[in-house]
């Protein structure tokens, strides 16, 4: 078996570790000169201190011969928003023929930065098999102005033995390199650029183009220059194109059409429009070779469709659809699915529809938060993804498009290799919990950049933004679902150094699946915020034990709290529905039996709750009766929570605080202003004794006034 | 009358799919298939003579099913796939639906 990973079979190479001593002086050397007694005083200069050059990045690509194996090495680390990995293709040349032999990626890796060097130490997965597959790279640090150093790769084995070693010169600050050809159906024209602050946007304002939008993800187009225009009769009589014309006309005019897989794609910009652009559905983009052998190679852009649809030719709406399609069309020529085909429907990316983001966060908000960008998982797979993943004519059409062997997976409870999203997530709980005691857990978005970030609120499991992931005893993992999803636009935050984190807690013991924790045991819990650009954030792991009960009354409120009925009243705060008077009727035998049981306080906190609302119910013949709310049995089971809260066997202070303020609210509406100022000063009183952040305790406070304030 | 525009979206894979409007069948086919590089698998139009009408959408294949009361009026274009956790999703709009 070949090995490019150890080829000691065919020859031995000790290992030849350049490392370029940067050749700039760091200091400039003082410069003396005779000067002449100035006529009127001047002050005196001060020396230069030393001008320290910056370094050059190490990211990009690299290539090396050894034997006849040729390595196409990616590092990326360092760049424009780096994805933590290294990848590499193997080639194998003889004879003057090159071919293809297979790829690796890393996992996670440790980098070492030295003034002069980095030593990037990691292992990977590679497409052949191989005991080879941990991997030491160097790279030297030059200055700019000065060539990049080499990287030096060497494999070795589990027992730590190298393998072979490559030294491979950098060839490009790109990781890919692919060669566009554009052709334009006559009638129109080929799209130029699009400013990007032109209309709502996020991200900073640029102008952008086709190539500067792959540039920016890091792979580099060659526009070819061979640009035909195409007679519309190639559309047909009807001038309206189908697959297969549209087929044929990239063969007969893409110079550079290949039968086996190359580095190179097609893209025609059509006047006419798409057979499946009927009445009701518009079809703006289509990457056409999705069939047959070679795929992947060739796209259209029905530009007039475009036009008409967004206000005219050259309108804002249409330039910017335009350039929205050219880059998802060519995307689609990488093997790349759209955003929620991969499971991520909440990314800001180009692979995602504008439409179909709106739907889940509200009109218009996909333009006023996209940032023009890929996201974190497709730069990954354009960058990284094994050569025959992407490159055209590659794998068929979503074959490995994202989550083949070896490619990551948005799975929370994969480790996220690298976080540069400026954000941390933590999940807090009590350490042990009684066996059907609700389960509540504190959500933590923290800054970590600190030029300041904006955050979608919605941290709270409802709202799909943020997902977690249960492990239970019996080792099998399930993710939360909540009752309901709430749909809803992003709750745009700030987070800053003065409003560093955002906290929300959450009921996660009831959902679409049963109770979560009606097992006594061990649970290990794991929280992942989608952040608005699509990427992946995740806590660490939380562990929570369930305890056994210790009594029979611990056992006796275990069966009563442990109903469905009773879960979806955890979950609601309280309901009056018919369907769910059984589980009432459990919360009251609590309250009634076990008063002075520590857990008899979440039966409190959901009657209190609930009675200090009023409750609609719609009967026979479409009757509304409404069921007024109680505010002296709110003001009984809620002070019960408070007290027991005060001496720590209560809820934690997010509920609390929520609790108390709908009681307050509830005195308001009956008129007792009295009763509403006594209880919220109660809470204020409590919430200042806890060791709060002093921007959580602002909002609290915040929270709190504005109910006063109606 | 009001016209509605019903388009089969994500999640049909050699699906057979029977679509009721008002309780009338409007679509029945076998092999359903999305095609995703446009998120679309089939469209179907119809006609209705009520401001709102109630959709069902059966996929006997995967046997789930749902059903949803659309205001065509305002909402004359609906999308339908097969959701997370094989749910029948109906999504009304009321804009066309683009697809590139």
């Amino acid at each position: 078996m070949l090995d490019p990973a150890n080829t000691d079979n065919f020859f031995q190479q000790e290992p030849t570790i350049v490392m370029e001593e940067a050749a700039a002086s760091e200091g400039a050397s003082a410069q003396t000169t005779e000067a002449l007694t100035p006529i009127i005083p001047i002050n005196p200069v001060k020396p230069i201190g030393p001008i320290v050059l910056p370094r050059n990045a190490v990211s990009g690509r690299y290539r090396a011969t050894v034997g006849s194996y040729e390595l196409e090495l990616r590092v990326d680390l360092d760049g424009s928003r780096p994805c933590n990995l290294v990848s590499g293709d193997f080639y194998t040349v003889a004879g003057g023929v090159k071919t293809y032999y297979g790829s690796f990626k890393s996992g996670p890796l440790t980098v070492t930065w030295g003034t002069a060097s980095v030593a990037i130490r990691g292992t990977v997965t590679t497409t052949w098999v191989t005991s080879y597959n941990v991997v030491t790279i160097t790279i030297p640090r030059t200055y700019i102005l000065y060539p990049r150093g080499n990287a030096t790769l060497i494999f070795y084995n589990g027992a730590g033995s190298a393998g072979t070693t490559y030294v491979s010169p950098f060839e490009s600050s790109y990781f890919r390199t692919v060669r566009l050809e554009q052709d334009y159906e006559a009638g129109t024209a080929l799209f130029g650029s699009y400013n990007t602050g032109t209309l709502p946007h996020g991200g900073t304002v640029r102008s952008l183009d086709l190539v500067s939008s792959y540039a920016e993800a890091g792979v580099q187009l060659v526009v070819t220059g061979g640009t035909d225009i195409v007679p519309m009769i190639e559309a047909g009589a009807d001038s309206v194109w189908t697959n297969a014309e549209l087929e044929a006309a990239m063969h007969h005019h893409f110079s550079i059409v290949s039968d086996s897989p190359q580095w190179q794609t097609y893209l025609l910009a059509c006047k006419s429009r798409h057979e499946l652009t009927t009445g009701g559905s518009t079809l703006f983009g289509i990457m056409f070779d999705y069939s047959g052998t070679s795929q992947r190679q060739g796209c259209a852009v029905f530009q007039s469709q475009i036009n008409s649809y967004y206000g005219g030719a050259g309108s804002n709406d249409a330039n910017r659809h335009t350039l929205y399609c050219y880059v998802h069309e060519v995307g689609h020529s990488f093997n790349m699915l759209h955003s929620w085909d991969k499971s991520r429907p909440h990314a800001l990316s180009w692979m995602n529809y504008d439409w179909k983001y709106d739907q889940l966060h509200g009109a218009g908000s996909f333009w006023a938060n996209f940032a023009f960008q890929f996201d974190d998982l497709e730069l990954t797979h354009v960058r990284h993804g094994n050569r025959n993943n992407v490159i055209m004519g590659g794998d068929n059409w979503a074959t490995n498009a994202g989550f083949g062997t070896g490619e990551l997976r948005t799975d929370i409870t994969n480790p996220v290799i690298e976080n540069n999203s400026g954000l941390a997530l933590d999940m807090g709980a009590k350490g042990t919990y009684a066996l059907g005691e609700p389960v509540v857990v504190e959500l933590r978005l923290r800054l970590r950049d600190l030029n300041g970030k904006q955050v979608n609120g919605l941290l709270h499991p409802n709202y799909d933004v943020t997902k977690i992931a249960i492990k239970k005893p019996n080792g099998s993992v399930v993710t939360y679902e909540p009752l309901a999803e709430h749909l809803a636009g992003p709750q745009v935050v700030a987070l800053s150094e003065a409003n560093p984190s955002l906290t929300r807690s959450a009921y996660i013991g009831y959902g679409k699946d049963g109770h979560y924790f009606d097992q006594p045991g061990t649970y290990i819990l794991k929280a992942g915020y989608y952040t608005p650009e699509g990427g992946l954030i995740t806590s660490p792991d939380l562990k929570i034990r369930v305890k056994s009960p210790l009594s029979a009354a611990d056992d006796d409120i275990a069966e009563l709290y442990l109903g469905d009925e009773q879960g979806q009243l955890f979950y609601l705060l309280g309901s009056d529905a018919a369907h769910l008077q059984k589980g009432n009727d459990a919360l009251s035998q609590v309250l009634d039996q076990y008063a002075d049981h520590p857990l008899s306080v979440y039966a409190a906190l959901v009657q209190g709750v609930n009675a200090s609302r009023e409750f609609k119910s719609v009967g026979s013949g479409k009757k509304v009766t409404v069921r007024k709310q109680n505010v002296k049995q709110a003001d009984e089971l809620i002070g019960k929570v408070f007290s027991s809260s005060g001496r720590g066997v209560g809820v934690d202070s997010i509920t609390l605080n929520y609790a108390m303020r709908k009681v307050a609210e509830s005195h308001l509406r009956s008129g007792d202003r009295k009763g509403a100022q006594k209880t919220l000063d109660e809470l204020r009183g409590y919430l200042d004794k806890q060791k709060l952040a002093q921007h959580d305790l602002r909002r609290a406070h915040a929270r709190i006034d504005a109910v006063l304030q109606g | 009358m009001n016209n509605l525009q019903i388009a089969l979206q994500d999640g049909f894979e050699n699906d057979s799919v029977i679509i009721l409007v008002n309780g009338r069948e409007l679509y029945n086919k076998s092999g359903v298939t999305t095609n995703r590089v446009i998120s679309l698998a089939d469209t179907v139009t119809c006609s209705v003579d009520t401001l709102s009408a109630v959709i069902q959408v059966d996929v006997t294949s995967k046997n789930i099913r749902g059903n949803r009361d659309v205001l065509v009026s305002e909402f004359p274009f609906v999308a339908v796939g097969v959701g997370k956790g094989n749910v029948v999703e109906i999504i009304p709009s009321k804009e066309s639906f683009r697809y590139c």
